[in-house]
């Protein structure tokens, strides 16, 4: 009865904050907030298509009123944040361009298309949607503004603003406590400072009070994430492990895992779960997660055949949401495809969000292709931010052997194993997931 | 109704997305000593890149290894600015764990055709490179005795990639004498940073203006005497040492690293136990000798790749010697002063039994360091005072030189004040 009572607390939270002041039809939308306390992936899965299935029909037979639109939006956009299915966000994509095409001037979706902006990392697309909820003539209430507060600080931070971003948080705090605690954790994690990171989880934790097996597992999943990139790998695959019990089925924790397996040298287990979650997933990280431990093995027609069959997807995957698919697509070229068109798409992210991680990756793109003197300049202006990460220094490091400049090479390698004592593992490059 | 759980999901959800992360596999090496006739190359290509690259298999068996040989002398060649051809030698070759997964490993001799300079050359690669894109090779200047570059420190020469396949080298014109003055500067950097030597040799020297008697050190050497005895330690050190740094250089002895720095740390446990109570007196050099042989073989791991052909090793043996030596005499030459007039006074003992047991405590956390092969905190702290060691013989010999000229001072009754 509990767990009821809360679904329907939060399908009406969720109503209220993502279409304003307009009257909904909570039965409607009951499966979509249900579908988040699922206690399985597929349970979430089947709750999620059946929202889909739901909500078409009802835009199609209502074409003229844009919430209609906006409930297919959200049904896809909440399919793809957990299958990672581009194809949802496209649908999602067009469902939003149909609310807009018949919402009156200065209404509509601007949230919740934010949301899917965001998520598709177009920011400055993200920020035309927030200025539009600025022109609301009905103020929204503190929990939204809180909201909206958060996400400015996010496209801050994913500017590379660090400290703007931190202002906003604090900001959104004020304005509604525990908005920002989970963004705090993502900040204080990529400034290197893990201890705070943990704390703010378990703030989240806390604040979440009833969190949904997905949540659970989410943050369970943030936590073995943070004991990865301070080279805490056996706690990082007893984390994972965790969020794979706590939300069976979810392929991101299962990669997760699994390449712990990979590193641990249980290779051909980790074959075995590999192909298992690309079976069921189809997910193209996964596939080059793959191709790269059958190049660790030496197996090179394996490596190529699943690289060729992930190269097809990311190639779709960037026609279909560019600027979200660069940085994914990058990481393919920069190991299993071609260094120039890696250092292409790391220029195309790095313009789209350019901030620590992206930098990181155009390091590695200039070094991939020779071009040393141009991933130090870039390492070192990111080293001038709060951005810490050991990958920035192993980077920068391997950027001043290149140069021959070995005393700094050695200063960076330093940086980088405090951060993280296994940054230069052998075994490093079978991280796939969560290493940054 | 409260929204007590948006705000968390809400950021989960924005957050969800997986960051991107780089995942460079790993590169192939090769470096490279410079001689003035020759260079020789040792290749380092990650066996699972050469598997990837090749499909050849990656065993031991001689058939797997004449493939990889093969491969090599068909995928590297090196000529001469005008296109001539050096010869290749592959000396040595095997699929060996170095560092972390195995790798391709192969030592191979580059010899220049007569007449042409070696130390200009092209060097034309496509191993790995030829057929993965992403795989680059980092080529790197391990030793060059005639452009005075002994230590450590690579040099990058450059990286290949891709299409770009080729290499153009030009080392400067050869000199024997930045190979003999790089090799000067080596060994004393590098005596002057082992304090584990300097400790060894200077707990050698605390007793040695006493005489020892019934078990203890008592009264005092006349000063010619106690000189000559510094004299002999010093040069018996040396002689070991320099025993096994020309075996080491000339006939590769080797020991591995971990036994040798323990003996060394041992070493100075006894030097240490001997300057509190005699338990050689008299055959002070003699275990100088002895003991310097094997702190020769760790110098000896410095030397190991100096200069190629027997000119280049002996001028840099020479040299390295030479450094090593002149450390050796600044410290004596520091510490001798305090020791003799230090030793004509009351506080010798109290001086001599606390350098004594810091030689000691020093000994020890280097033998727990070494033999646990883990950095302890006392070894650290030792490391860092020895940093500080030329105050402390400033302030020994001011001290020293007020405590002879103060009345009174002067040592009296040394067997009591000594026990």
């Amino acid at each position: 009865m509990v767990g009821v009572a809360v679904a329907f607390a939060i399908l009406l939270s969720i109503e209220r904050w993502q279409s304003g002041t307009l009257p909904i039809d909570e039965g409607e939308r009951q499966p979509v907030a249900l579908a988040a306390f699922g206690s399985s992936y597929s349970e979430v899965m089947a709750a999620a298509d059946l929202a889909i299935a739901n909500a078409e029909p009802q835009a199609a037979a209502a074409g003229d009123q844009w919430l209609m639109h906006e409930n297919v939006a959200r049904a896809y956009l909440d399919r793809a944040r957990l299958s990672g299915n581009y194809d949802d966000y496209v649908a999602a994509d067009a469902a939003f361009a149909r609310a807009f095409a018949v919402a009156a001037p200065g209404t509509g979706p601007h949230f919740l298309r934010a949301q899917l902006d965001f998520r598709l990392h177009r920011l400055a697309e993200t920020e035309r949607q927030l200025a539009a909820i600025d022109g609301y003539a009905i103020p929204p209430p503190p929990e939204e503004r809180a909201e909206i507060l958060g996400m400015r600080g996010d496209i801050a931070f994913y500017r590379g603003q660090l400290e703007a971003a931190l202002q906003l948080y604090e900001e959104a705090d004020r304005v509604s406590p525990g908005t920002a605690t989970f963004r705090r954790a993502i900040h204080a994690l990529k400034t290197g400072d893990f201890a705070r990171a943990e704390s703010y989880l378990d703030q989240t934790e806390r604040e979440a009070r009833s969190p949904s097996h997905q949540l659970r597992a989410f943050i369970e999943l943030q936590r073995g994430i943070i004991d990865l990139v301070r080279g805490d790998w056996p706690s990082a695959e007893s984390w994972f492990r965790k969020a794979d019990r706590t939300f069976p089925g979810h392929w991101l924790s299962q990669a997760h895992l699994i390449q712990m397996w990979a590193a641990r040298g249980k290779v051909k287990e980790a074959e075995q779960g590999y192909l298992r979650v690309i079976e069921r997933s189809g997910q193209p990280e996964v596939m080059d997660a793959l191709a790269a431990l059958y190049r660790s093995q030496g197996n090179a027609a394996a490596s190529r055949e699943w690289a060729e069959r992930s190269s097809a997807i990311w190639a779709t995957r960037l026609q279909q949401v560019p600027e979200a698919a660069y940085a994914h697509a990058l990481e393919h070229e920069l190991v299993l495809g071609n260094p120039a068109t890696a250092l292409s798409l790391a220029r195309q992210n790095m313009t789209a969000r350019p901030y620590g991680d992206s930098a990181t990756l155009l390091g590695w793109a200039l070094l991939a292709n020779n071009r040393p003197a141009e991933a130090r300049d870039v390492l070192e202006r990111l080293g001038r931010t709060a951005w810490r990460s050991a990958q920035q220094y192993v980077a920068l490091s391997q950027a001043y052997a290149m140069l021959g400049d070995s005393d700094r090479s050695d200063e960076a390698r330093d940086a980088a194993l405090t951060i993280n004592p296994r940054a230069f593992d052998p075994a490093a490059p079978l991280i796939w997931f969560g290493n940054h | 109704m409260r929204w007590f759980w948006m705000p968390v999901l809400a950021a989960m959800l924005l957050f969800a997305g997986r960051p991107a992360n780089a995942h460079l596999t790993p590169n192939s090496e090769v470096n490279i000593d410079f001689g003035q006739r020759e260079a020789v190359a040792e290749i380092i290509i990650p066996r699972s890149e050469y598997a990837f690259a090749t499909g050849n298999p990656v065993n031991n068996d001689p058939q797997s290894l004449a493939k990889a040989k093969a491969y090599l002398l068909q995928q590297i060649a090196v000529t001469t600015p005008d296109g001539r051809p050096w010869t290749l030698s592959i000396e040595k070759i095997e699929f060996v764990q170095i560092a972390g997964p195995p790798d391709l490993h192969a030592i191979v001799r580059m010899t220049a055709p007569p007449n042409a300079q070696a130390r200009r050359l092209t060097i034309d690669w496509g191993a790995v490179i030829g057929t993965v894109p992403n795989h680059f090779v980092l080529f790197v200047t391990r030793s060059d005795y005639s452009a005075g570059k002994l230590d450590e420190d690579r040099q990058v020469l450059g990286a290949l990639q891709g299409d770009r396949r080729r290499l153009v080298i030009d080392r400067g014109e050869a000199s024997s004498i930045k190979g003999f003055q790089a090799a000067v500067a080596l060994g004393m950097r590098h005596i002057a940073e082992g304090y584990d030597h300097l400790l060894f040799l200077v707990a050698l020297l605390l007793p040695a203006p006493l005489l020892a008697a019934g078990g203890l050190w008592r009264g005092e050497r006349p000063v010619r005497a106690a000189l000559w005895q510094l004299t002999k330690i010093v040069t018996a050190f040396t002689i070991g040492h320099s025993l096994t740094l020309i075996g080491a250089a000339l006939f590769a002895w080797r020991l591995p690293a971990q036994p040798v720095e323990i003996a060394i740390a041992l070493s100075i446990l006894v030097s240490a136990i001997h300057a509190w109570r005699p338990i050689f007196p008299g055959r002070e050099p003699i275990v100088a000798a002895g003991f310097g042989l094997i702190h020769g073989l760790a110098f000896a791991t410095v030397v190991a790749n100096f200069g190629l052909g027997l000119e280049e090793k002996a001028l840099s043996i020479l040299g390295f010697n030479v450094g090593i030596e002149l450390v050796q005499l600044l410290v004596i030459l520091a510490v001798m002063p305090s020791l003799l007039m230090l030793s004509r006074t009351r506080y010798y003992p109290i001086l001599r039994n606390s350098g004594a047991a810091v030689a000691g405590l020093a000994a020890m956390a280097w033998l727990i360091e070494r033999v646990l092969d883990r950095a302890n905190p006392v070894a650290q702290s030792i490391d860092l005072l020895l940093g500080y060691s030329g105050y402390l013989v400033a302030a020994l010999t001011i001290g020293g030189a007020i405590a002879l000229l103060l009345p009174g001072q002067q040592a009296t009754e040394r067997p009591n004040r000594d026990r």
